[in-house]
């Protein structure tokens, strides 16, 4: 697979985990969820290795999703946990840790590309979830056989609210939306 | 078809033109941390205590960050000072850290302009001019760094840096209150503000002390006024009284249980005869009841009456605000320091030994020597800290000219306020929310100041430019050696003994300070006996200076200017959103009702109605307002509150720098007065001018949001009387409620029947219970609401159409009790999440219900903007985005992530914080899937900040819960009841006629007075 990391630009922006989705015009939130599924990510970041392979589990990275709305994005600073000493079996993937050496030699964030993303008029909160016994891959499908992450949920209202009232969750309104 | 089906086919539709704008959204970013903070978790605020500095009162602060970002400010409830509570000012604080008009860098004025400069090189070409300068040591020299009121470690470094560098300082306070000093210096041989004990005291009585609203502390003033004063019902003992003496009905004073309205000026006469009557004799002996009563034009029963209360009961008298700021102004804090005395308050409620922070010596008389010095060329440089002389101080002064005969100006200022516009480099500060600090509001108290979040622009702490001046001029000179490092570790090095190791340090970051003064028995502060207070008015004991002082001439104050039908004594006052002007910038803060008028976002003038009447004056008219030394002109406001024979204005406003919200808005007030000084202590004499109006035909819309003054007999804001309220509160009976109006219902409304609006299988009924007699109006509440759910700002033009967008207001009514006395009640109104909402079923779309907690939802993505179910609500506490409300950048940093920043044509109101309801249901089943949330664990972000406690939210369903016991007690009603709504919010009535008050004939004013 062709690898498109070159037309991003190295944004400055904040750390935007929240706001970021709350500049969407009145129709943006359609347009997210009719978003591309596979977006392109500046470093071809193989789930399928991390997950699928080496069986990492996924809070080691997504650090704070079973205690935070947020389910946390790993700092580069844990991707060299491990890739100061790994540097690749091929070079495709050494070029591809390259790069992610090149952004902890020059202490800049790695532009990922969100996919999974619910409007900014949803309040979505990982921490009940995860405790509900929710598993990762019931909303985020199996990543672990996924190369490249891509959206297998509809993350419609109508998705959540079925699951919600399967299992005996609140289907009130005010539960996600204030 | 099917309405759902219906929906869908629509909403495919939709989705089909969404897609084509696809472009515009564009793909959004993940942004993960370089490095993760120790203490940022994504998605959960992290808190830092701190202290506030909106005014010199110190209150301790928790603020509250995420992401690094600061987006609300809470009470430290540790503070003795504030006790977790925060005022309107406070709330707003992080509006000044994101105020899109802050200076954003250095900048140098070039041939005019100001151009974009180095920190680096101002401090270089600072340093050298400051070498050039310096005098030798000792010698005062022409270097004078003016700066406002500062305590603690930042007043040393100041010292010590004037010192080094061969500088003068200079301290200048607005409101400085140089007249208590004075009088507690003559009276009690101590130049200090004791602290009042209002907790304690049984009746408290205030001459012209705006203690609820910018006096000395006034959230821990409102605290304590509450414990004092406030009567929910829940126990059968009766409260305090308090009795204000203004000349105008101010927000403190429509809290009073009287209010005896007295000519401007002459207030503290009051307290001279009831110092006469308890015995004080001396220069108090005479002025007796009948003689104070013609000079005040108050009945002298009424004097003797209130002196009696003083004497019998624990008692404090309060000296300030406007009634010690006239020429005459050490003379009437001294008589309200007599009073104390001649009551026994002194050493008692009234303690000496404990001073507050908030007054500066001579502030005011060193300002104009700095003048005259500057005008004479006797200034090389001035440098220019939290101060904004050019603004407060009278154009008569001449501040402003005199300052452009200084050679080299330097301001500090983190905002282009009108004094920073005369200088040549402009050296922002940071905000207080970014810098370090401490603070010290009371003697033993002192509380830590740590910036929550990295700095919004390139500015620099004010101390560390002043350490590196010093660095830099002391190396050249030999002289003083300046600390190493920077400013934080000056600080820490001053807070050594008190934190000699890093935990101890640490924990002082976590709790906000040390307390150790905080709880002070009760001191002596009573001089000894035999002090011979009487004849020359000065504390002979304590000082020695017996005999020293010249008699106090007690003499009322001349007010100067012209006279005649169509002139008034002013009244300037300091309104609570904008103090002295420094918080002009704030856009919550400009749009705040004013208690008193529910007035916002202008300078208004204050008539009575029979005034406004006589001269066929509606309100708007825009009037002009004339002096001896300026003129303005400000539309009316016609005030009940107001008296007949003065114009009130607030200050404030009326600037014409700073940034898009104060410029332009208003007028100063401050134009029209003299540079006059009270001769005895050189405090400014802010009262003292009488003035002349004109109607200049100009008419403004009012931007007043209160319709009526009267609830036109809807039993609103219900009252009782004392005595009826402690028979209820001991079990008495309730009298029927008159005639029932609703077939099948029973009245009154119970808690009972309101838990039934809710899930019989939930666990929660959420409601409240607001108690009107806690309730001062205060707004610290409306700004709080703005805080946590990103209320918007709309504007004057906006307002003047009645649509501002505060999903709680305090709706202010005048009730007018046999023998003219005026009652007021504040009322919060607020969403009733009605059992059965008139809102609900006229929505055609299902975006309002009611949810199983019992709560009125308004989903916003659901709304389609149809505002029947606002033109259905009787409450009127439904509010609708006309417009896309904007946030200028930087002040959208300050907005919560957790509650949807609403658009255009979507009807909001409260929600009863659901986004803590739904935080506090997360968190509590840590302890268990059942566990259900405690009471007073789950606070609204209006209950969390209300100083008084007049509002306690929680669950109905409980109850042992405080708001189902307070709803269920016998002062409790519902709005509005015969509508048949089922509201879940209880009202306690408003307890009035206490103890000790009668019903007083109309204060007698002067024949022919207006």
């Amino acid at each position: 697979m062709p690898i498109h990391a070159s037309g991003w630009r190295r944004s400055i922006l904040p750390i935007l985990l929240v706001f970021g989705a709350s500049a969407c015009e009145r129709t943006g939130w359609k347009a997210q969820i009719a978003r591309e599924d596979t977006p392109v990510q500046p470093i071809r970041f193989l789930h399928s290795v991390h997950v699928g392979i080496d069986s990492i589990p996924c809070a080691y990275c997504h650090y704070s999703a079973n205690v935070s709305e947020e389910a946390g994005i790993p700092p580069v600073g844990t991707c060299m946990g491990c890739h100061r000493f790994v540097a690749g079996t091929t070079d495709e993937f050494r070029t591809e840790i390259q790069k992610l050496l090149g952004f902890a030699a020059d202490s800049t964030a790695v532009p990922w590309v969100r996919v999974h993303s619910v409007p900014a008029f949803v309040q979505f909160n990982h921490k009940p979830h995860v405790r509900a016994g929710v598993t990762c891959a019931e909303c985020h499908g199996n990543v672990g056989a996924m190369d490249e992450v891509s959206r297998v949920a509809p993350l419609t209202m109508g998705w959540c609210v079925t699951c919600h009232r399967d299992r005996g969750a609140s289907d009130d309104c005010s539960v996600c939306h204030y | 078809m099917e309405r759902r089906d219906f929906l869908k086919l629509i909403g495919i539709t939709g989705a089909g033109a969404a897609t084509a704008c696809d472009a515009k959204v564009g793909p959004q970013s993940l942004i993960p941390y370089v490095v993760p903070p120790d203490n940022i978790t994504p998605g959960i605020p992290t808190w830092f205590a701190s202290t506030c500095r909106e005014c010199p009162a110190g209150c301790g602060t928790h603020v509250k960050t995420r992401e690094g970002r600061v987006i609300k400010l809470e009470g430290n409830p540790d503070s003795p000072v504030n006790r977790g509570k925060l005022c309107a000012r406070g709330q707003a604080a992080h509006q000044h850290l994101y105020d899109p008009d802050r200076l954003k860098g250095v900048k140098r004025l070039v041939d005019g302009d100001y151009v974009d400069a180095q920190w680096a090189n101002a401090t270089s070409a600072l340093a050298e001019e400051l070498r050039r300068l310096r005098a030798p040591a000792g010698t005062g020299g022409s270097i004078v760094l003016l700066t406002g009121l500062q305590t603690g470690t930042r007043e040393r470094l100041y010292d010590e840096w004037a010192q080094a560098v061969g500088a003068r300082r200079v301290v200048y306070e607005a409101f400085a209150y140089e007249p208590l000093l004075e009088a507690n210096r003559r009276v009690f041989g101590e130049s200090v503000i004791p602290s009042y004990d209002i907790e304690g005291a049984e009746f408290v009585i205030s001459f012209g002390a705006e203690f609820l609203e910018t006096w000395i502390s006034p959230v821990r003033y409102a605290v304590e006024w509450s414990r004092m004063h406030a009567f929910r019902g829940d126990d059968a003992v009766e409260k305090g009284v308090f009795v204000a003496v203004e000349p105008r009905l101010s927000m403190t004073a429509s809290n009073a249980d009287e209010w005896v309205s007295v000519k401007p000026g002459t207030e503290y006469l009051i307290a001279l005869a009831m110092a006469n009557v308890l015995g004080a004799g001396g220069e108090a002996g005479e002025w007796t009841p009948q003689r104070a009563g013609e000079a005040t034009g108050v009945d002298p029963a009424v004097i003797e009456r209130l002196a009696r209360m003083f004497g019998e009961r624990r008692s404090v008298a309060l000296p300030g605000g406007i009634s010690t700021a006239h020429p005459k102004a050490t003379a009437a804090a001294t008589a309200v320091a007599l009073l104390n005395r001649a009551g026994g308050a002194v050493g008692d409620t009234v303690r000496l030994t404990t001073p507050v922070t908030g007054a500066v010596e001579g502030s005011y008389r060193a300002i104009v020597e700095l003048v005259s010095e500057m005008q004479t060329g006797g200034v090389e440089a001035l440098f220019v800290a939290d101060a904004n002389p050019v603004f407060t101080l009278p154009p008569a002064l001449g501040f402003a000219e005199a300052l452009r005969q200084v050679p080299l100006r330097v301001s500090f200022s983190p905002v282009f306020d009108e004094t920073a516009a005369w200088c040549h480099w402009l050296l922002p500060d940071h905000t207080p929310l970014e810098s370090w600090g401490d603070w010290v509001p009371q003697q033993g108290v002192a509380g830590i100041q740590q910036p929550a979040m990295r700095p919004v622009f390139d500015t620099r702490a004010t101390p560390d430019v002043l350490l590196d001046l010093w660095r830099a001029v002391g190396d050249a000179e030999g002289a003083a050696v300046a600390p190493e490092g920077t400013w934080y570790d000056y600080l820490r090095t001053a807070w050594t003994d008190r934190a000699p190791d890093e935990r101890a340090w640490a924990e002082i970051l976590r709790t906000g300070g040390v307390w150790e003064g905080a709880a002070v028995a009760p001191s002596s502060g009573q001089p000894a006996e035999g002090a011979n207070l009487g004849q020359d008015g000065v504390g002979a004991a304590a000082t020695g200076e017996a005999g020293s002082g010249e008699p106090t001439d007690f003499a009322p104050p001349e007010y100067e200017g012209p006279s005649g039908e169509d002139t008034f004594a002013l009244v300037v006052f300091p309104q609570i959103a904008m103090y002295d002007g420094r918080t002009a910038n704030r856009p919550w803060l400009q749009e705040l009702p004013d208690p008193a008028t529910t007035s916002s976002w202008h300078t208004w003038a204050e008539l009575h109605p029979d005034t406004a009447d006589h001269f066929g004056l509606a309100d708007g008219d825009v009037i002009s307002i004339e002096s001896s030394h300026g003129s303005v002109e400000a539309p009316v406001v016609r005030y009940r509150g107001a008296r007949r024979d003065t114009l009130a204005m607030p200050l404030g406003r009326g600037h014409d720098r700073m940034g898009r919200f104060a410029t332009g808005r208003g007028v100063n007030p401050i134009a029209l007065l003299p540079p006059t000084a009270d001769p005895d202590s050189g405090g400014f004499a802010w009262q003292g001018v009488r003035v002349r109006l004109a109607r200049t035909g100009a008419w403004v819309h009012p931007l007043t949001y209160q319709g009526s003054d009267s609830d036109h007999g809807r039993d609103l804001a219900e009252a009782v009387p004392m005595a009826e309220a402690l028979r209820l509160a001991a079990g008495g009976a309730v009298e029927s409620h008159g005639e029932q109006h609703i077939v099948g219902e029973d009245l009154p409304l119970t808690v009972d029947r309101v838990v039934r609006d809710s899930d019989p299988d939930g666990a929660y009924r959420w409601g409240m219970a607001i108690s009107l007699d806690a309730c001062t109006g205060c707004n610290a509440c409306v700004t709080a609401c703005s805080a946590e759910n990103n209320l918007p700002f709309v504007g004057p033009e906006r307002v003047a159409k009645s649509r501002f967008m505060t999903w709680l207001r305090i709706e202010r009514y005048f009730e007018e009790k046999p023998g003219g006395r005026l009652e007021t009640h504040h009322l919060p109104m607020l969403c009733q999440h009605c059992g059965a909402a008139p809102c609900e079923p006229v929505c055609p779309v299902y975006a309002t219900y009611h949810n199983p907690d019992g709560l009125n939802v308004q989903v916003y993505n659901r709304c389609v903007g149809t505002r029947y179910c606002s033109n259905n609500c009787p409450y009127k506490v439904r509010y609708f985005n006309w417009f896309q409300y904007e946030w200028p950048e930087p002040l959208n940093w300050g907005l919560n992530p957790d509650v949807t920043a609403r658009e255009k044509g979507v009807m909001e109101k409260c929600t009863y914080c659901v986004q803590r309801i739904n935080a506090a249901k997360i968190a509590i089943k840590d302890q268990g899937a059942d566990a259900v949330i405690p009471d007073g664990a789950l606070k609204t972000a209006c209950q969390q900040t209300c100083p008084t406690d007049a509002i306690v939210f929680g669950n109905l369903k409980d109850p042992e819960s405080r708001v189902a016991r307070l709803a269920r007690g016998p002062l409790a009603y519902s709005a509005l009841m015969h509508l048949n709504t089922r509201p879940a919010n209880f009202y306690l009535k408003h307890v009035t006629d206490r103890t000790g008050i009668e019903v007083a004939e109309p204060a007698a004013e002067p024949a022919g007075a207006h």
